[in-house]
């Protein structure tokens, strides 16, 4: 059940559950700011749990506070994983193996929704 | 995977000259017209395609016909918010240094990365496929090392937030619960990290236009990129001041249905945030990207357009070159399928061609001759597409950008442009080389072996495009009103949170203190201009100044009318302005203080006229010294109209003028010096006409 919910606690959780919106739906949302229209996205761990967010139709995210809520409504639902493609590693048994070691760094890495951080790519064919 | 260098400069002298040369010889192309001696009949292709186009200069274009084409626009206005300090360190906003003004220079090349959803960005894919070397200078004054990605942003400039809510709301969005901050992904180098910080504060807002209303799609909060340098071969220089400066950028819906709604709603915006009292004004402050997209064309984004009066005229023939490239694709279409379509390209060898050799006798040994045959492609290269510009522009603007083939970088086998044209020797040649036929087009282009594939391959490109009509493309606007292409339209593949920042909230309190002090609006400023009978041709000057507040003091205050002061700012002021720049220590409660000395002294308010260059000039000047200065003495109303009966006398002896009004005149001119300040000028002539002269 909290997997349709990753990342939302305490009253951004009971909003969504009350309206009963799914995170990676595509939502309408009425507030009393006015309305906005977006996919759900998950929240990370450590932010607020006074928030929803939202990816708008151009691509930027956006949180909605929950106290201003109105209203939602799930109108589609599509989920996106963050991936980096993995390419065919090429090996020659000839040579001898490489270690790397990471050091971090947001372009050696992927998005990790669940603390709002990235974690470093592993796969050799995320690297390559 | 960033490479980078940093080295102090020592002989940013050498690489100035050496840059004024090449700017010399590889600038802007002449805008010559088709001059051409080519022996073809006397219509020109390019005038025959002109008029199947339909193409009309601006002043003969009705908006029937542009609904008939299907014109539709957009705006995006980026204005710089006055703030003391960058978004998200600690440098100042606002200080330039020269060009040629930096501490050290950091080199750079940039990669693509991929979006928050695993898509690669087609604009990124591009500007990695140039091989650019990016150099940026810095001084320790304006940038530190956030600008350069080695220290994390810090907390959000509030100054910059809470104007940038403040216009948000002006602009009647809804505002965001909370700010997210995210990476838009600019890899042209204008930003050293490869990203730019931005943040949606509010959207779905609207303005009204006097036919209709403009929607708003968003308003976002995003720091300013760096300033180009120069851009040479593989080598790109830009400098840091203007970085990280906070921004606001306004997005409309595409509802403007002609080239002067683009510009009337341009002016709305730009007079919207200026009455916000709380942005830069000055060269480079506000900056326009303008949308346009007709009929069967694609939107396309008319970049970084400086002035709002240019709109009008690069958004016409914006909407012309994509109908005009949708008359090629129905033409290329008509006799050859795109999917079996295929470019023969072949070195030349040196010595073949003579007349290219006149041209450019010393070209490097490093550097390729490559001649190109186009099947079925003939009397598309001259092909009208903007004035003065043909089909071959597009292949040579690409070159020059993703080839990284300074121009003149190509010459083609069709009659255009003097600058373009082969000569016949060497157009034969060519076509013996490639054994071309008839109806087939020919173009050479040359440059570094290098650069050559990535030519060939950017040709072969842009011509399988020309079958599908507009290609997804940026442009630059030029003050000709003619676009040349500048990058892929970036999509939305570019977005990637900021892992660095933690999301901000906006607190409804926040929102209601800023709700309480808005300026009023734009339309309603006109209605008060009106109203007061300010004229009509002040009112762009000021409303983009913000002037209506101070006209409001000054009048309420000071015992003029509102007209009065419009004309004082909106004429007397702008005609010093026009002259010669503020001098530091001029402002407007100067102004204030003038008319507030005029009016405790009782003068009449036309002296004003004459004190303001006074002031304009010696900011801090005692105000009874410009009285001095100007020449000025107390004088009564009856010593002055004493003057009249010998004046009138000395008129009537000289005079010879059947003019009625000539002796009023001649009076009012002799005694205006006297009489300014002392007595109402109408007045006095009144006076004079009724003859009453003072006894
Ligand atoms: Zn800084």
């Amino acid at each position: 059940m909290t997997d349709l919910f990753k990342g939302y606690k305490g009253a951004a959780l009971s909003s969504l559950k009350s309206y009963n919106v799914r995170v990676w739906s595509e939502a309408l949302i009425k507030t009393t700011r006015g309305d906005f229209n977006g996919i759900i996205l998950p929240r990370s761990e450590n932010d607020d749990d006074r928030h929803i967010v939202l990816k708008l139709p151009t691509g930027y995210n956006v949180g909605i506070d929950v106290d201003t809520i109105t209203d939602m409504t799930e109108h589609g639902y599509k989920e996106a994983h963050y991936k980096i493609p993995e390419k065919e590693f090429p090996t020659s048994p000839d040579k001898p193996n490489v270690k790397l070691f990471g050091t971090g760094g947001t372009i050696a890495s992927r998005l990790d929704y669940r603390t709002g951080a990235v974690i470093p790519a592993f796969s050799p064919g995320e690297l390559y | 995977m960033v490479t980078i260098r940093v080295k102090v400069l020592q002989d940013s002298l050498v690489q100035s000259s050496i840059l004024s040369y090449l700017l010399r010889r590889f600038g802007y192309e002449r805008c010559k017209l088709f001059e051409g001696d080519r022996k073809h009949s006397l219509e020109t292709n390019y005038e025959i395609s002109k008029q199947r186009v339909g193409y009309k200069p601006r002043r003969d274009t009705l908006p029937s016909d542009y609904s008939a084409l299907g014109f539709k626009c957009g705006l995006e206005i980026h204005q710089q918010l006055m703030t003391e300090r960058k978004l998200f360190c600690r440098c100042p906003a606002g200080l330039y240094n020269d060009k040629t003004d930096y501490d050290a220079e950091v080199v750079r090349h940039m990669r693509p990365t991929l979006s928050e959803l695993g898509e690669y960005d087609g604009t990124a894919l591009m500007e990695f496929r140039t091989r650019k070397t990016i150099v940026y200078r810095l001084k320790n004054r304006t940038a530190c090392t956030y600008e350069v990605d080695d220290t994390p942003p810090f907390k959000i400039d509030r100054q910059a937030l809470e104007i940038a809510l403040r216009i948000a709301l002006m602009l009647k969005t809804n505002i965001v619960g909370e700010l997210h901050i995210t990476r838009k992904q600019y890899l042209d180098g204008s930003i050293p990290t490869g990203f730019q910080r931005t943040g949606i504060i509010g959207i779905e807002g609207e303005i009204p236009l006097s036919n209709r209303k403009v929607r708003i799609i968003q308003i976002s909060l995003e720091e300013d990129s760096c300033r180009e340098v120069s851009d040479i071969g593989h080598m790109r220089t830009y400098i840091t001041d203007r970085l990280g400066m906070p921004l606001i950028e306004t997005v409309t819906y595409p509802d403007m249905t002609t080239p002067d709604e683009a510009a009337e709603a341009g002016y709305y915006l730009r007079y919207l945030a200026r009455s916000s009292g709380q942005v830069r004004s000055g060269i480079g402050a506000a900056r326009q990207d303008v949308n346009v997209s007709i009929t069967g064309g694609t939107r396309i984004e008319i970049k970084g357009v400086a002035h709002i009066a240019w709109i009008p005229e690069l958004t016409h023939n914006e909407a012309f070159r994509q109908k005009a490239l949708l008359e090629i694709a129905e033409q290329l279409n008509l006799n050859l399928d795109v999917a079996r379509w295929k470019l023969i390209h072949k070195n030349v060898p040196p010595r073949l061609l003579s007349g290219f050799y006149s041209m450019m006798p010393d070209l490097p040994a490093s550097h390729r001759l490559i001649a190109v045959n186009l099947p079925g492609f003939k009397n598309i290269l001259s092909f009208f597409t903007q004035p003065r510009r043909v089909f071959a522009d597009e292949l040579s603007d690409r070159l020059k950008v993703i080839a990284c083939l300074e121009k003149p970088n190509i010459l083609v086998s069709e009659h255009c442009r003097d600058e373009l044209v082969l000569s016949e020797t060497d157009l034969d040649s060519l076509r013996e080389l490639l054994k071309s036929r008839d109806n087939d087009a020919q173009v050479l282009i040359w440059g570094h072996e290098d650069d050559i594939p990535t030519a060939i391959e950017t040709i072969d490109e842009r011509c399988r495009m020309a079958f599908e009509g507009v290609p997804n493309e940026t442009r630059k606007g030029l003050p000709d009103g003619t676009t040349i292409f500048e990058r892929v339209l970036p999509g939305a593949d570019r977005m990637y949170p900021d892992t660095d920042s933690a999301p901000i909230p906006i607190e409804d309190d926040l929102i209601e203190k800023l709700q309480q002090d808005l300026p009023p609006e734009i339309c309603d400023r006109f209605e008060q201009l009106r109203e007061w009978d300010v004229p009509e041709d002040t009112y762009e000057y000021l409303l983009s100044k913000n002037l209506v507040p101070v006209i409001e003091r000054i009048s309420g205050e000071c015992g003029l009318t509102p007209r009065f002061v419009g004309c004082f700012l909106g004429h007397t002021l702008k005609r010093l302005e026009g002259c010669k720049p503020w001098t530091p220590g001029f402002s407007y409660s100067k102004i204030y203080g003038l008319a507030r000395f005029v009016a405790d002294l009782g003068l009449d308010n036309a002296i004003l006229k004459e004190m303001l260059p006074v002031v304009y000039e010696h900011p801090n000047i005692v105000f009874d010294s410009v009285l001095t200065t100007i020449g000025y003495s107390k004088i009564s109303r009856e010593q002055i109209l004493s003057h009249v009966p010998i004046l009138r006398q000395k008129f009537n002896d000289v005079c010879t003028s059947k003019n009625p009004n000539a002796c009023t005149d001649w009076i009012m001119g002799n005694l205006r010096k006297m009489a300014l300040g002392n007595i109402c000028l109408a007045e006095l002539r009144a006076a004079i006409d009724k003859g009453v002269d003072g006894d």
